[in-house]
């Protein structure tokens, strides 16, 4: 009988070593939600529409992917909460919606600010080959300089002087002093503190204007650079673009 | 009552044999796969690849050995690695200048020797690979080399039961993914040591050089050859532009293609001069067929007697690595 005893303790201490050691964090216990909306003009941007930007060049997209990750809430002092657990970037893709939104579990907590990267940080650039969001299956990837494309916009304009009047812009680089990857965050002011509670759900709305990712800083004339497919000066110009071309139009807490 | 507890004794021993048995990594009844050392030569620098994150196995570096010899991973079934890579010309391509691929077409480089690539950070002429893991990407997807997607090559291996099973022994239930299979090839490739020279058996003090070999050594250091190339990979793995001028058919401007820098503009890596009789035609774009050609264009820098060039030739005949180029071990698995 006491044999017996002693042969379940073993087990049951067996399966204890079993078990895959669990971090002691406590589980968060509200989420964050983000919702991408392309737009033109502050209009719902179409795919395979023809539009004008602000130097009076007609253009329409074909395709619209990003990759966003590292995301955070931040009290703008030292306190923020990344996401918890699963992976750390998201690759939207405009013609599939579902990619455009996105909830994860976070911790709840008094935030006031919001921050992600536009890209992938440079350590996961040159560390091996990644999986998930990541996998260079992806298409998302330059094999031949090894590094993801932080956005990739193609279409077609009447006055590009490419093939077929074919833009491409394949958007990155991590290395200095051409880096394409740029960190957003948005400052939220009123109200300017605000209380995410436990079992709560906050949603973020995003507007990603593609009128300022020709209109911005740097002018982006289709005439003068129809194309961009490698890291380097124009890249880094044009991240600053898409940088500025996001923007928190809203959020709730429900 | 004896009885009644044997029986629950031996139950219960044997439900503690079957949690040994649920706590093992490897399922679907596979034994887990056999631990592999990698061959590091003595007195060698430290290696630079990460093997905590792909540790070597058996059975991983058979599964990236049949990889590397499969014509599935180009478009058209006739372009394995190895199509390039051979293993008789020390895994560069024998003979040819600039290596070709996918629909009679020609690549702008020569194909590089393939060997003690644990020590290198970066791969190709450019360094533009920044992971040896990253490297088969690149000729799997050019559409002058093997021309296929990344997700038609893992769908054609994903059809083969005998790959999934062979993934599934060495990666469980990772299955196969972009990750594995690039895991698996850099598991091949990093075994690719090349150290059983007779330059490396006289290092060893296990032979001597001949007269001519000997005198071939003493002028490779008295020349400063080994300014770049460095003992004992024979290449310090720099960039360095050492005066060939661009060819316009091809411009090729080399590491500034991935930089970006003006300063790197026509700067290659500098080979390693380990199986050199093997591996011409020399330079990125394999311009010159002999050695003698390279000395000739080395003249106006670092100039040599007839004599000179000669010994040179006897001493780099040393570093023909034989035993790795006919290894059975590394060539097409039957």
């Amino acid at each position: 009988m006491k044999k017996t005893l002693l042969f379940t303790l073993v087990s049951l201490l067996l399966l204890v070593a079993c078990k895959k050691e669990n971090s002691t964090e406590k589980e968060p216990s509200a989420s964050i939600e983000i919702r991408f909306h392309p737009t033109f003009n502050g209009e719902p941007m179409q795919l395979n529409t023809q539009y004008t930007n602000s130097y009076g060049e007609s253009f329409s997209i074909t395709t619209l992917k990003f990759y966003t990750g590292q995301y955070a809430l931040g009290d703008g002092q030292s306190e923020t909460a990344n996401l918890a657990g699963g992976e750390p970037y998201f690759l939207s893709d405009y013609s599939n919606p579902n990619t455009l939104s996105f909830t994860s579990p976070i911790k709840p907590g008094t935030y006031n600010e919001l921050k992600f990267l536009i890209g992938v940080d440079s350590a996961r650039n040159v560390s091996g080959v990644q999986s998930g969001a990541l996998d260079p299956a992806n298409g998302m990837f330059w094999t031949w300089n090894s590094g993801y494309i932080y956005t990739k916009i193609e279409g077609t304009s009447p006055v590009s002087n490419q093939p077929n009047g074919k833009i491409e812009y394949h958007i990155g680089g991590f290395q200095s002093p051409f880096s394409a990857i740029r960190q957003y965050t948005a400052q939220l002011t009123a109200p300017d503190k605000w209380e995410l509670g436990v079992g709560q759900k906050i949603s973020f709305d995003i507007s990603l204007s593609l009128d300022r990712f020709f209109n911005g800083d740097f002018p982006l004339r289709i005439t003068d650079f129809p194309v961009c497919t490698t890291p380097g000066e124009l890249s880094a110009n044009i991240a600053d673009n898409i940088a500025n071309a996001f923007l928190v139009t809203s959020f709730e807490i429900k | 009552m004896h009885i009644i507890s044997s029986i629950k004794k031996i139950a219960c021993i044997t439900l503690i044999m079957l949690m040994f048995v649920a706590c093992r990594k490897s399922e679907g009844g596979n034994p887990a796969p056999t631990a592999l050392t990698f061959p590091h030569p003595a007195g060698w620098p430290e290696t630079k690849y990460n093997f905590a994150q792909n540790p070597l196995t058996k059975e991983g570096f058979e599964l990236g050995r049949k990889l590397f010899f499969d014509g599935r991973l180009s478009k058209d079934g006739n372009f394995p690695c190895a199509s390039c890579h051979q293993p008789f010309a020390a895994f560069a391509t024998f003979d040819h200048d600039l290596s070709h691929g996918f629909n009679n077409q020609f690549t702008t480089r020569n194909a590089t020797a393939l060997f003690n690539l644990a020590w290198q950070t970066e791969m190709h002429h450019d360094g533009g690979i920044a992971n040896l893991d990253l490297q088969p990407l690149a000729p799997i997807t050019a559409p002058n080399e093997m021309a296929e997607t990344i997700p038609a090559v893992l769908e054609k291996l994903s059809a083969d039961p005998e790959y999934t099973q062979q993934f599934k022994r060495v990666f469980g239930n990772e299955g196969i993914t972009t990750a594995t299979m690039t895991k698996a090839l850099s598991q091949y490739m990093l075994m690719l040591v090349s150290a059983s020279s007779k330059y490396d058996r006289v290092k060893a003090g296990k032979a001597i050089f001949n007269v001519n070999e000997a005198a071939g050594y003493e002028i490779f250091k008295i020349k400063k050859c080994n300014s770049c190339h460095a003992e004992p990979l024979f290449t310090d793995l720099s960039f360095k532009d050492d005066g060939l001028p661009l060819n316009p058919t091809l411009n090729d401007i080399g590491r500034m293609r991935i930089t970006g820098r003006k300063e790197d503009s026509l700067k290659f890596r500098v080979p390693s001069l380990r199986n050199i009789h093997l591996t011409g035609p020399y330079m990125h774009d394999g311009r010159f067929s002999s050695l003698d050609d390279v000395y000739e264009h080395y003249n106006k820098t670092n100039p040599l007697s007839s004599t000179e060039r000669e010994l040179l030739t006897e001493f780099f005949r040393s570093l023909t690595d034989s035993a790795f180029v006919q290894n059975p071990e590394l060539t097409e698995p039957r």
